[in-house]
């Protein structure tokens, strides 16, 4: 068991660092300072600049809207590529050999009196001419591969960075008996992974080894977590880590709520299930945790629960597309030249509080009239789209069970898509015990809720990473 | 009974005194004697009626300078006004500066405003007087602001050095809660057991206006983050008015930005800096450390412990 423990939650934009400072300390994310979310989250964007003698590799704010030109590249999304599964032979990296697999060249050699098998030994030539290139007894490597390859030697150079600029945060916390560099690590990684392939599963291994190389220690037990047990934790606990008797006090932990009730008298009680929906910028994700009978016994808290999820491309930059599209051309064009923080401010300002945003160049966007009314219709649309989508995933999971509802990310602080949310996932008779979310108030649900900070809301998967539940000599 | 003198004699020994005083090449005595002439032969009859009116202890029309046998008179501001109307005017002006160099700035500038006014020909001897004294003037008020200056400053180490100290305390006590609970851990007990502490729970600091800077300064997270806000908005509108070339807008936005506490301009147009990705924004791909040009600044908020915190990068070009 460590005394102490790190989580680094992984992001594709943004990385968030958990810090748990002794057994029962609450977590806290690094570098939050209680003022907005961009403190804490630090960007995973790196640049790579090739144009000089040697490559030199820049990350966070300096990273952040940097352009891409001759010799400076831009990797803004590379965590994917960790864990692709590349093929053995994937004929799509070299486009002559896609080419030659085409149905058009296929239909244009029966015109021409080609034959099937001649195509085949055209097809053999470029293989074998392919494999010449790369040398002899060389495997050839595919696109897939190489950007696997590729992203596990950026990974650790980017997580030799995010350990100094750690390590300096925590140089302004208190020190007491605290050696802030011998802190253990785990990392969080995404649902497909969840259960036994979490540690054996090749991205895993990838980001696992980039950590060590990259300085920091991993946690002796549980190195990694899968991203909606960890952020269901952060969500249900709060933070907050508590032992008994020299035992993981659950129950204190999760403010005997639900899943303790549940865990406790699995018998006499309808399974526990935590539905977790995140709609993000670009993508809503949902995940379904089911406690499992003797799940709080396990000695594995990763196997506590069985995980499923679903990720649909709907997210809410979907939704500036739609509004974009009904403003007037000279709005839309003043609008999609904004900066990313001005269009946080004026997703906050139009989508959220439902008032107009005003420009001093081009007047009010949204105001009362035909142009307010097209935009409410297209939240509303959006709205239902999100609604439509929770909806058919809930359907595969039935309707019973002890159920909680988790809702994160940016989108359901948008007052139209968490009515739609919270409908949707109330149809078909579905019942739920309690509701988190930001920016959510009983009188939205009629049930007990759980409104969740924004540190909690964006940080949940670092600060639940580092709990004291995923200790298992405490269990 | 003595008689008493006649007050037109009298009159007439004191303007005579007055203006041979006022005419005379080197210093007088008003009696007695000593090693300069006198102005009066006794002390008796109308020359004693005449001394005591020069001597007036109200409105004196002569000053004593030096003792004993050294001892001489000059003649006073109500002395010159009263021998005014005898003088020739080619003596008025030296007699001015004489009687106008004792005086203090402010009764100077009136009495010389009051003598040219009357005796223009008196303007170029008392010229060089008055330059002298409005280079006095400068230097006083130029010492006075920077005593003020130097005293706003100390007042404002000391309500900064307030300020730090309590946040060091708050700091400590923090520190020294989360060592108890630990400690408290350690001996077996459970620090989620033990109640929560509210460390910021302290009285208001006694408001004196000149605390006033240091309550400008957002402490709390909420103040914080409303500032950035508020900031990261106008910025947005001072950015708008630049792209729309509303060059009085930009002037009053930018004046209302830059004088927020804590408030800091990135770079100003046409000067050339170093590319660093924190700061400055380029649509081209720029290195770090190459030369470019600002063509829009930006604005960063100084926070404490070092920390900044970049609302608008810098517009650059190579």
């Amino acid at each position: 068991m460590a005394e102490q423990t790190f989580c680094i939650d992984f992001g594709s934009g943004f990385t968030k660092v958990g810090l748990r400072r002794h057994p029962t300390a609450t977590t806290v994310l690094v570098n939050d300072h209680g003022i907005d979310t961009t403190d804490f989250c630090y960007h995973s964007v790196v640049v790579i600049d090739r144009s000089g003698p040697k490559p030199v590799v820049e990350y966070g704010k300096k990273a952040a809207g940097r352009a891409p030109a001759n010799g400076i590249e831009i990797h803004a999304n590379w965590k994917q590529w960790l864990f692709l599964t590349p093929s053995g032979d994937e004929p799509g990296a070299n486009s002559v050999e896609a080419f030659l697999r085409t149905d058009e060249l296929a239909k244009l050699a029966a015109r021409h009196g080609v034959t099937a098998t001649q195509i085949g030994h055209l097809r053999q030539l470029v293989s074998s001419a392919r494999e010449l290139l790369a040398g002899a007894g060389v495997q050839p490597v595919t696109r897939d591969a190489q950007r696997q390859q590729f992203a596990a030697s950026l990974a650790v150079y980017y997580f030799t960075w995010l350990r100094q600029e750690v390590l300096k945060e925590c140089e302004r916390l208190p020190h007491a008996g605290v050696k802030y560099a011998d802190i253990p690590t785990r990392v969080s990684v995404p649902a497909f992974a969840h259960g036994s392939n979490v540690t054996t599963h090749p991205g895993c291994k990838f980001l696992t080894t980039a950590l060590v190389k990259a300085g920091w220690s991993l946690h002796p037990e549980n190195p990694v977590v899968s991203e909606p047990v960890a952020n269901t934790v952060g969500v249900l606990t709060n933070g907050l880590n508590a032992t008994k008797k020299n035992k993981v006090d659950l129950g204190s932990m999760f403010n005997k709520g639900p899943v303790i009730t549940v865990g406790a008298n699995a018998k006499y009680y309808a399974p526990y299930r935590a539905i977790v929906v995140d709609v993000g910028g670009y993508t809503t994700d949902f995940a379904v945790l089911t406690l499992r009978q003797d799940g709080l016994l396990d000695a594995d808290p990763e196997r506590a629960f069985d995980a499923q999820q679903h990720s649909v491309p709907l997210g809410v930059s979907d939704l500036d597309k739609r509004v974009l599209s009904v403003l007037p051309p000279e709005k839309a064009a003043w609008l999609s030249k904004r900066s990313a923080d001005e269009l946080d401010g004026f997703r906050v300002t139009l989508y959220t509080e439902g008032k107009p945003v005003r420009s001093g160049v081009i007047g009010t966007v949204g105001a009362p009239g035909t142009e307010g009314d097209a935009v409410r219709d297209q939240l509303s649309q959006f709205a239902a789209a999100v609604g439509a989508e929770v909806r058919q995933f809930l359907t595969a999971i039935g309707t019973g069970g002890t159920n909680e509802l988790v809702l994160t990310g940016g989108g359901v602080s948008i007052p139209a898509v968490r009515d739609a949310i919270l409908t949707a996932a109330a149809a078909d008779g579905r019942e739920f015990v309690k509701i988190h979310g930001p920016d959510i108030q009983k009188k939205h649900t009629g049930k007990p809720v759980h409104k969740l900070d924004s540190r909690i809301a964006r940080g949940g998967g670092a600060i639940g990473g580092s709990s004291l539940f995923f200790e298992p000599a405490l269990a | 009974m003595a008689k008493k003198p006649d007050p037109t004699a009298v009159d007439a020994l004191v303007t005579n005194a007055l203006l041979t005083l006022a005419t005379a090449d080197g210093p007088r005595r008003l009696v007695g004697r000593g090693d300069h002439p006198v102005l009066f032969a006794g002390k008796t009859g109308a020359n004693k009626e005449a001394l005591d009116r020069i001597q007036d202890a109200a409105v004196p029309l002569v000053a004593v300078e030096g003792k004993a046998k050294a001892e001489s008179v000059r003649l006073t501001e109500a002395g010159f006004t009263r021998v005014l109307p005898h003088l020739p005017d080619e003596r008025v002006g030296p007699l001015a500066k004489q009687v106008a160099a004792v005086l203090a700035t402010a009764a100077r500038l009136a009495f010389i405003r009051g003598v040219v006014s009357r005796t223009r020909a008196a303007a170029p001897e008392l010229l060089p007087l008055v330059q002298e004294t409005e280079a006095a003037l400068e230097g006083e008020n130029t010492a006075r602001l920077a005593a003020t200056v130097a005293r706003r400053e100390r007042d404002r180490a000391e309500e900064a050095a307030i300020v730090e100290i309590l946040a060091a305390l708050r700091r400590i006590g923090v520190s020294r809660l989360a060592a108890l609970r630990q400690e408290y851990d350690i001996e077996g007990g459970s620090a989620a057991d033990l109640p929560t502490i509210a460390l910021h729970t302290r009285e208001p600091l006694p408001q004196k206006p000149d605390m006033q800077a240091a309550l400008l300064t957002p402490d709390t997270p909420e103040e914080k983050g409303f500032r950035r806000e508020v900031i990261r908005r106008l910025a947005a509108q001072w950015r708008e008015a630049i792209d729309a070339k509303r060059d009085d807008a930009v002037a009053f936005m930018e004046a209302g930005i830059g004088n927020v506490r804590g408030v800091r301009q990135i770079g100003t147009p046409g000067e050339t800096a170093r590319f660093d990705g924190e700061f400055y924004d380029a649509d081209e791909g720029v290195s770090t450390g190459t030369p470019v040009r600002v063509v829009r600044p930006g604005w960063v908020i100084d926070e404490d412990d070092d920390r900044q915190h970049v609302i608008l990068k810098a517009k650059v070009a190579r």
